[in-house]
């Protein structure tokens, strides 16, 4: 019975270690893959502005399916393709976003993360990242293929960083594949947002 | 029954210590006399300028700050762990700000490494932070040390003879229990 109850108290404890270190990592980049620098740019551009934007349906970390077409008339897209999860600049692009929530919804545009990672990767990634506000969808099966409809797939399997911005009527309206050993400046894409129709 | 309970608790204490993670990452090696050239604008708001005892326009070196110690956050708006710990800094502002003995001595000031002022503007409103903070977009930051910096980092200085620093404590990660982060770099 004594030995018992000492067993359940330690079990206790151990799960309360496991807590702790599940939150408390302290410093980043521990966890993440040193990619060193790559080439700047990878992919044919096949999009411009003043095209139609490819419809896409992909389903996102939350559990539900996310398609470009549900926001037509209704809100402003902002796209977010990152490399891959995981990886230095990625893992602080988004974060960075996340704590903007209120300046994309001044200027009626959601955003949406796509990475060519599948959904278990993008849950464990994202959750070291705290709770983010925008969906973020798996572009893993067929693998990259809205990446590649967008012409920002690289000859790797991995998406540049591109940032594109689709208007109310599904018409793009900004492209930005950037460097992708770079991380794309927010005020830049809030100069863009600020200009579209709201 | 009171003797299984307190073997119970010892086995727990003893698994909880046994198991227990080492706290914050090993420290960086920041050197003073770079870090005392870096120049940084001087903040438009005057609470800021009052804070940090500046005036004009311009930039600023950090031994221009009227303080006996200064804690600096190194720090990214793009950083996670930064914006986690952002309340807790507060609280350590605060805590100096209402200690009879620190006020007006040691004063806090952020760096935004890589971070535009834009950036930073939008870190500080989103977080309140009540103390200054600068944009180091160019990462300047970082010709003081010979390893990359990770966010947050803070590094606490002593100005010394009007132009130096003194490298007093660094510390990598998340600040923990406030009183025992201000035991060990003060006085």
């Amino acid at each position: 019975m004594r030995l018992g109850l000492s067993v359940v108290i330690g079990i206790i404890a151990v799960g309360l270690f496991l807590c702790t270190t599940s939150e408390g990592r302290e410093v980043p980049g521990e966890s993440m893959y040193k990619t060193g620098p790559l080439k700047p740019r990878d992919s044919e551009a096949t999009i411009k502005v003043g095209d139609k934007a490819p419809e896409f349906t992909l389903p996102a970390v939350s559990g539900e399916k996310v398609s470009l077409s549900h926001y037509r008339g209704k809100k402003n897209v902002a796209i977010s393709f990152v490399p891959a999860a995981w990886t230095p600049v990625c893992s602080q692009q988004w974060p960075g976003y996340n704590i903007a929530q209120e300046l994309f919804e001044k200027n009626n545009t959601v955003l949406l993360g796509i990475s060519v990672d599948n959904i278990p990767t993008l849950y464990a990634w994202t959750k070291e990242m705290g709770k983010l506000w925008f969906p973020v969808l798996a572009d893993f099966w067929p693998h990259g293929a809205v990446a590649r409809s967008y012409g920002v797939l690289r000859s790797d399997g991995v998406a540049e960083r591109a940032v594109f911005v689709i208007d109310k009527d599904g018409v793009v309206r900004y492209v930005d594949i950037h460097d992708i050993n770079q991380m794309p400046r927010l005020e830049e894409l809030m100069r863009v947002l600020e200009q579209l129709p709201k | 029954m009171n003797r299984s309970i307190t073997r119970a608790f010892v086995v727990a204490m003893v698994v909880l210590v046994v198991a227990a993670p080492a706290r914050g990452a090993d420290p960086i090696t920041v050197m003073g006399e770079p870090l005392s050239r870096l120049e940084f604008a001087i903040p438009e708001d005057a609470a800021d300028k009052a804070y940090l005892g500046l005036s004009g326009a311009g930039v600023f070196r950090l031994p221009q700050v009227k303080a006996e110690v200064i804690i600096i956050e190194v720090f990214s708006m793009y950083c996670p762990y930064c914006q986690r710990e952002a309340e807790h800094v507060n609280s350590l502002f605060a805590k100096i700000r209402d200690h009879q003995a620190l006020k007006g001595r040691v004063k806090l000031i952020g760096i935004g490494a890589g971070n535009t002022p834009y950036e930073v503007e939008l870190f500080r409103k989103k977080f309140s932070v009540p103390f200054p903070m600068v944009s180091d977009h160019q990462m300047t930051i970082q010709s003081t040390a010979d390893e990359k910096f990770r966010t947050p980092t803070f590094i606490v200085v002593k100005p010394e003879g009007g132009s130096g620093l003194k490298i007093m404590y660094t510390h990598v990660g998340k600040l923990g229990e406030l009183d025992e982060f201000l035991k060990k770099i003060l006085f």
